[in-house]
């Protein structure tokens, strides 16, 4: 699965990248365009010289017709900031569809991020507990086995460490009752951009069938002995759709990109369905 | 509201499909182990079916509800239901076999009716019930609608006759139904039931003891008795029998060895001084012939009166020898029969013809009781009397063309020579002289007493009433026919102002054939009368439409079962 999940973000990352064009970047050199002034060759501004300026940056022509010593100023490149989460409970991974979609994707973000020079900050979350993530783990595909073994009914608590102005990817199914915003605030609230990708399944849209169902909870592993009528099942689909209106809407409104992906097709025709559309990847 | 009569109560089978088909649907229903990562938004939207009632399950299943509803449908046409129609109404006639072999079996005979009778009343037919005993010309034991009342008539029947044609009866019971009926005859012996009647035999093998007969050891000792008794059982037997003698404390025991299906005797005579005596074989189910009541009888004492040749005398004398009650004294009790030549007595009495013409020529003999059986062809009589008969008499033989003996009232005529006949060494002359004098004796007896079987015809020219003692000492009293009772019993005649009383004597039980149940068996020949039965009732309507409304159920439940998988 985990050879199959590096293909598949390799082949993703060879068309699309984490969409960092998309904001400016304060931080350490990079080839990103920072929001200050840097060594690129983009030109931004003129300032009067300065004791102490570099004698290289003196625009020679203007002092020629000025006499008067004036500084060329360029744009910053700068390396962008990505922190990523992957929410690494039950309903992730219960699934192989979902679970092997799940870890190509985090591959993806760490692959697009690390070909662009990103600082990148990975974390796994499981319920209300988060541990964070080597790259070298994700790249030697051994970062889930060297999670620790827990369970939890509680949904992800994403109150992470997040970085100032960076980018934050979310990686989660959202399945989890409650108000998106209480989830959503933590995240968006230092700046930067908040990037969701939601890995989901297309048989989870509706109910299994009419009859009686043992249902398990893959989150708890407590089962439960349900009749699904028709009618329950209509509303089912609609409360399945209506859920995930609400988190777009949510995101929407805190300038959050939120893009569902299905788990059945091959991670670059996954992105390519919703993520390039809303933003949340670009091409490369 | 009327409740409809089921034809094929058989069809109720099919709501055995009932729980079939829930336990189908139970058994398909059983739940799929599905894991979910929503069940968050399930239990949100629809929280009350959280536990997943059982029924809950089935009750918004439309397949489920008109599978259903087709079984109940189905099994409506199935069970055939009627009622029956205006007007419609039965006659059941019960013939009870009174045979008193029934006895042992009464309980199951009101068994049989009161199945008959339930199966009877079920269609909701009005029916008039009638229970008719098999005695010939006998009235019925109840008429009438009252099933509680035909049962407490039932529950006083009691069977005793002697063995008799039940033909009459059913005859009568046919009448009684006026072809909107049927009869029934309940007996224990399936031989009974004649073909094509409708019948049930309640009888079965059971082990009974009984005493089948009693005959005096001899003429001249009347109180001394021989008494059979048969083992009808498969296993032999060793029954104790128990005398009670009339005035006396304590009781007298026989002891008999009886093999199986055989019979044995022993001899009991009645003692000095007792004039009854009560005998018991052990109880058992059949109890008719348990009991046996002897009662001395004492002749009445005769004498004659001889006036003829010496010959003829020392002959008669011999055959009144063993003729009980004769007595050479006469006393003022006694009597008298004179043997005479004299053609012009008037007395009773025997006449010989003193002289006569010679003759020869073949006798022959009348139908009369005197000489029935008795062989006439030995007798030579040379000599012809010249006594002629009056127009009265009764001729018993005839010598050639001329009367030769003959009955005139109270006087027997032997109209030939005794003595130049051979008659003395030839039975037939005596026995024909005994019986006339036994006659004589009979009919002169003022209060005839005697020991006799049940059944038998006893005639009485005066007799009008009769009371029956049982054993048990139960009186019956009952306007005289001329046949004795059928149980054993003791028997008074009375003429028809009952003061003067004509026979004091025992009836023992005589129908031996009754105590060997070896041939009764239960069985039931069936009715014959549920054609015409089904014809006094017409169907509930619609049968067809519930057939069709069945068929639609099916085929709805078969369509919502398709449209819910294409929605899985």
């Amino acid at each position: 699965m985990h050879h199959q999940a590096q293909k598949a973000a390799e082949l993703a990352g060879q068309q699309f990248r984490l969409p960092f064009s998309r904001q400016t970047w304060a931080g350490t050199q990079g080839d990103w365009a920072g929001r200050g002034t840097g060594n690129s060759i983009d030109f931004q501004d003129h300032r009067a010289y300065q004791w102490g300026d570099d004698p290289r940056g003196i625009h020679w022509a203007a002092y020629a017709r000025t006499e008067q010593l004036t500084m060329k100023q360029y744009r910053a490149e700068l390396a962008p900031v990505v922190d990523v989460a992957v929410d690494v409970s039950g309903s992730m991974l219960f699934h192989p569809a979902r679970a092997m979609q799940t870890i190509a994707l985090l591959k993806f973000c760490v692959y697009s991020a690390t070909k662009s020079g990103a600082q990148v900050q990975l974390w796994a979350v499981n319920g209300n507990q988060a541990h964070p993530v080597e790259k070298d783990a994700v790249h030697n595909n051994s970062w889930l086995e060297n999670l620790p073994k827990s369970t939890h009914e509680s949904p992800p608590d994403w109150q992470l460490p997040w970085r100032p102005k960076g980018m934050k990817v979310i990686i989660s199914d959202l399945l989890y009752p409650g108000e998106p915003g209480m989830y959503l605030d933590p995240i968006c609230a230092r700046g930067g951009s908040t990037i969701i990708y939601v890995p989901t399944l297309s048989e989870e849209a509706h109910c299994p069938g009419i009859g009686n169902f043992k249902l398990k909870d893959c989150e708890s592993g407590k089962s439960m002995v349900r009749h699904i009528s028709a009618s329950v099942a209509k509303r089912y689909a609609h409360a399945y759709a209506t859920h995930f209106e609400i988190w777009n809407e949510a995101c929407l409104r805190r300038q959050a990109i939120m893009a569902l992906i299905p788990c059945e097709l091959e991670l670059s025709k996954a992105l390519s369905v919703e993520a390039l559309a809303r933003g949340g990847v670009e091409l490369n | 509201m009327m409740i409809p009569y089921f034809g094929n109560p058989v069809g109720f089978w099919a709501l055995l499909g009932i729980p079939l088909i829930v336990a189908i649907y139970f058994l398909q229903q059983k739940s799929k182990e599905y894991e979910s990562a929503t069940l968050f938004l399930l239990n949100a939207i629809a929280p009350e079916d959280r536990e997943g009632h059982v029924w809950e399950r089935l009750r918004q299943s439309l397949a489920f509800w008109m599978q259903i509803l087709a079984i109940l449908l189905l099994t409506w046409v199935l069970v055939e239901p009627s009622y029956p129609r205006e007007n419609a109404s039965q006659t059941v006639v019960f013939v009870l076999d009174e045979s008193a072999d029934m006895e042992p079996f009464r309980a199951d005979a009101q068994r049989e009716i009161m199945k008959d009778i339930a199966h009877f009343s079920a269609k909701g037919i009005p029916t008039n019930w009638i229970l008719l005993g098999s005695r010939p010309g006998g009235t019925p034991l109840y008429k009438g609608n009252d099933v509680s009342l035909l049962l407490s008539s039932l529950s006083n029947w009691k069977p005793c006759l002697s063995t008799h044609d039940v033909h009459s009866s059913l005859h009568l019971a046919q009448a009684l139904t006026q072809g909107r009926g049927m009869t029934r005859l309940i007996t224990c012996r399936p031989e009974r039931i004649p073909s094509g009647q409708s019948g049930v035999s309640v009888g079965k093998h059971i082990r009974n003891l009984g005493f089948v007969g009693v005959s005096p050891l001899d003429a001249s000792s009347p109180n001394s008795w021989r008494i059979a008794v048969k083992n009808n059982s498969t296993v032999p037997q060793s029954p104790e029998i128990t005398i009670r003698l009339q005035g006396r404390d304590e009781l007298l025991r026989q002891k008999l060895d009886i093999l199986p299906q055989q019979v044995a005797e022993f001899r009991f005579v009645l003692p000095e001084g007792v004039d009854r005596a009560d005998l018991s074989l052990p109880s058992d189910a059949f109890s008719a012939d348990n009991r046996m009541i002897l009662l001395r009888t004492s002749p009445t004492p005769f004498t004659l009166k001889l006036s003829v040749s010496d010959k003829l005398k020392q002959h008669i004398r011999k055959i009144v020898q063993g003729i009980p009650g004769y007595t050479a004294n006469a006393n003022e009790t006694s009597l008298v029969l004179e043997v005479t030549e004299d053609v012009l007595c008037q007395k009773p009495a025997i006449i010989v013809a003193a002289k006569g013409d010679r003759r020869l020529d073949e006798v022959t003999a009348e139908e009369h009781p005197l000489v029935s059986r008795l062989n006439w062809s030995g007798l030579l009589v040379p000599t012809i009397g010249t006594i002629a008969p009056s127009p009265q008499a009764s001729m018993l033989l005839w010598h050639g063309g001329a009367p030769l003996a003959w009955l005139n009232q109270n006087q027997l005529i032997l109209n030939w020579v005794w003595d130049e006949s051979n008659a003395s060494q030839l039975a037939a002359p005596t026995l024909l002289i005994r019986r006339f004098i036994e006659q004589f004796q009979t009919e002169n007896t003022p209060i005839k007493a005697g020991n006799l079987p049940s059944g038998a015809r006893l005639e009485m020219k005066e007799a009008r009433i009769f009371e029956s003692t049982s054993v048990d000492g139960n009186v019956t009293e009952g306007v005289w026919t001329g046949i004795l009772p059928a149980s054993t019993c003791e028997l008074k005649i009375y003429t028809r102002d009952k003061k003067s009383l004509l026979f004091h004597g025992a009836v023992w039980f005589s129908d031996a054939r009754m105590g060997d149940f070896s041939a009764c068996k239960p069985i039931n020949k069936p009715y014959v009368y549920q054609q015409e039965q089904r014809e006094l009732m017409q169907e509930v309507p619609g049968l067809v439409w519930c057939l069709l409304l069945a068929m639609l159920c099916l085929m709805l439940a078969w369509l919502p079962r398709n449209s819910s998988k294409s929605s899985l």
